[in-house]
């Protein structure tokens, strides 16, 4: 990663407003996040907190009736948010790629792997014939670490168990070399030792290939040991930003804090609380800061949208406690 | 030890037929939970736990072996006041309540199927159960499509605490929530326990949180327990290999419990192509396995008359 360079990806006060029967919902509320080129970042937050509907905008995958766009997404020199059919050809399962949520909803179900496969290859444009796709999808099968191709490129996916349509589903995601994969939630459906194995294999092939990832996830140990950076979201803000050690080191935010503070920690000292109460209801969201019915440090200037400051270099923490001048 | 025994599995076996292959869920399992005590069951995926959860739950029946409830062996199919003192609390909540059904309805149910109160007290029944997992009242009149994950786990529990049970399976229960909705839901379940005596089986892929709540814990490796004990002592001295790599996987937060986990060989190969082990289950993918590994099923064992394994090479022997 080099900071001087251009980010590869960067969302620019995103927000996304949905028109529905019962009013408006304003979910995104003004997103910012750069992911820099061979980055590994991660995006967490409670569920319900917008993280799929950041990635699915960054994919071009969100186009509902009702929607109104507010902010800016550039991927390298393209405006995504202008692009085209053509550039979006150009673009995703090439350039960008994502790895969805569940493995069983993300494969067809009537095809089997060789097909689906072969299917992403042709469009990577570096391969021509079925015959051509096959040979190069028995390396990227071993790739990720798939000890006989074969047998797994003639399965159907229910075949197969959640792990391994899990290795490739990431096979297809980084078969055409992408600069950006968005992967969220991979390994959510698998166990222990399976999504440890997953998240190494992917830390070793993005490592090796150049390519950047940006993980969704709420768990936050999973974030530990996979990514350099960190976004921390809530109801459709970023609430805080920093390097993983810093972070894990020193949460700022008092939403991050409360979040770390729910995790049950492995070295036994009981059960941790929760935070009291939930993501707002995204068509009467709360001034200000959205967190401030939750938080256990609101005050009166917490109904104002609260100030963006960086508390060390790269870490930045949008919170009015922040913005005050603090004495000891 | 003369401990008191809730609910005891006893040498209990089950295979299924898929096609023409014969998949062996379970094998001898035993084990045992005391009155008001946490058992947890982890393992890996397609384990067995599941299919253990429904026959202590007496919902199907073992192939060999037999569940015993307070010392007396259980008849399938279960007379209906046995099937009220065994209940069950899911992952998908909505698969225990009915979509058709309001939550009240749904909580109603056992009352009057077990003529647990008189008619005309059931209503307030339900909206005790409501308050006791802290759901508001107006909740009884909502469907559960109406409701947040958390709010319907609560409302699936209320329904499993209407019979008065006298143990409950929880198969996986807060592993579509969040950390903090998990938190409040697994409280509610340490206090309902120390209330009203409740023997939980806990079945979970969420090691940090079973550290946290179960008093006890057994390892299931491909159908059998592989290691059984206090959780603490399973925790910090596995012994049983699979265990070592499976609490060597647990993503944690902080460098504190990143020194707890015990250390394992890093393994990114997979492992489609599997060798039969008649021994040991584990033995293909153990680093450790000795000759006797391959030939013959170790037996369980203990040293202290608590904490169980079965394994020819345990982790004390070598580090
Ligand atoms: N197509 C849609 N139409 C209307 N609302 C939507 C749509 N998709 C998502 N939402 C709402 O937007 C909010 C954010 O959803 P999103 O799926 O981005 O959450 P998330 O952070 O990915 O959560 P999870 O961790 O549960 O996957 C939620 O309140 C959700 O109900
Ligand atoms: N009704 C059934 N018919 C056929 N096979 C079954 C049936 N139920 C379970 N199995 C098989 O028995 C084995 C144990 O399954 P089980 O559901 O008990 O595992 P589990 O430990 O609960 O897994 P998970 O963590 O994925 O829920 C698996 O191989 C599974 O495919
Ligand atoms: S801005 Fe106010 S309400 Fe929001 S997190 Fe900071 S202190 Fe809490
Ligand atoms: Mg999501
Ligand atoms: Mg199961």
């Amino acid at each position: 990663m080099n900071d001087a360079a251009p980010p590869l990806l960067d969302v620019d006060g995103l927000a996304l407003s949905l028109a529905r029967f019962d009013g408006t919902a304003r979910i995104l509320n003004g997103v910012d996040l750069v992911v820099f080129p061979g980055e590994r970042v991660a995006l967490v937050g409670e569920s319900g907190c917008g993280k799929t509907l950041t990635a699915r905008m960054i994919m071009g995958l969100f186009d509902e009736r009702g929607a109104s766009v507010e902010g800016r997404i550039r991927f390298d020199d393209d405006d995504l948010l202008a692009l085209d059919a053509r550039g979006w050809d150009r673009l995703r399962g090439r350039r960008l790629t994502m790895i969805f949520q569940d493995p069983v909803a993300a494969l067809n179900p009537v095809f089997t792997i060789a097909d689906q496969l072969a299917t992403v290859i042709l469009r990577g444009g570096q391969a021509h014939t079925r015959v051509e796709a096959r040979d190069l999808a028995r390396p990227a099968l071993a790739a990720v670490a798939i000890a006989d191709p074969d047998r797994v490129l003639d399965s159907y996916p229910f075949q197969l168990s959640g792990g391994l349509n899990q290795r490739v589903l990431i096979a297809m995601a980084l078969v055409n070399r992408p600069a950006l994969v968005l992967a969220d939630e991979p390994g959510t459906a698998l166990d222990v030792t399976v999504q440890a194995q997953t998240l190494a294999l992917m830390h070793n092939l993005t490592d090796a290939s150049g390519a950047a990832v940006l993980l969704i996830t709420h768990n936050l140990g999973v974030v530990r040991n996979f990514a350099q950076r960190v976004y921390v979201m809530y109801a459709g803000s970023i609430v805080e930003e920093a390097p993983v050690a810093e972070l894990f080191a020193a949460p700022r935010h008092p939403y991050t804090q409360a979040l770390f503070a729910a995790v049950p920690r492995l070295t036994g000292e009981g059960l941790p609380v929760g935070i009291e109460g939930g993501v707002p209801d995204y068509r009467v969201p709360p001034p200000g800061c959205r967190f401030h019915p939750r938080c256990p440090h609101a005050r009166p200037q917490c109904h104002q949208p609260p100030p963006v400051i960086e508390v060390a270099p790269g870490h930045k923490v949008a919170c009015v406690l922040f913005g005050e001048k603090r004495d000891g | 030890m003369a401990e008191v025994t809730r609910i005891e599995a006893v040498g209990v076996s089950k295979a299924y037929r898929v096609g023409d292959r014969r998949v062996q869920a379970l094998s001898r399992v035993s084990l045992r939970a005391a009155p008001a005590e946490t058992l947890a069951v982890v393992g890996e995926s397609g384990s067995g736990k599941s299919t253990l959860g429904r026959i202590l739950l007496g919902v199907e029946r073992p192939d060999e072996g037999e569940i015993r409830l307070d010392s007396a062996a259980l008849s399938l199919p279960l007379p209906k006041a046995m099937r009220r003192r065994l209940q069950v609390v899911q992952q998908n909540p909505l698969s225990t309540l009915n979509p058709r059904r309001t939550v009240g309805q749904s909580v109603a149910l056992p009352l009057r199927v077990h003529r647990l109160v008189a008619p005309r007290q059931t209503t307030a029944r339900v909206r005790e159960l409501l308050d006791l997992v802290g759901l508001p009242t107006d909740t009884q009149d909502r469907y559960p499509n109406a409701l947040s994950g958390g709010q319907r786990q609560r409302a699936a529990l209320a329904r499993a605490l209407a019979a008065e049970p006298d143990l409950i399976v929880l198969d996986e229960p807060t592993s579509a929530l969040d950390v903090s909705v998990q938190a409040r839901v697994l409280h509610l379940l340490i206090d309902l326990q120390a209330r009203i005596g409740l023997t939980y089986i806990f079945i979970t892929h969420d090691l940090s949180v079973v550290r946290n709540i179960a008093a006890r814990v057994a390892v299931l490796y491909r159908g059998r327990v592989v290691e059984t004990g206090p959780t603490e002592a399973v925790f910090r001295r596995p012994r049983h290999r699979y265990t070592t790599m499976l609490l060597s996987a647990i993503p944690v937060v902080s460098a504190a419990e990143e020194a707890v986990k015990p250390q394992w060989p890093q393994e990114t190969r997979a492992q489609t192509a599997e060798a039969e082990s008649a021994g040991c289950t584990f033995a293909p993918r153990c680093p450790f396995a000795l000759d006797p590994c391959w030939r013959t099923p170790p037996p369980i064992e203990s040293a202290d008359g608590r904490h169980f394994a079965a394994c020819y090479n345990p982790k004390d022997a070598t580090s």
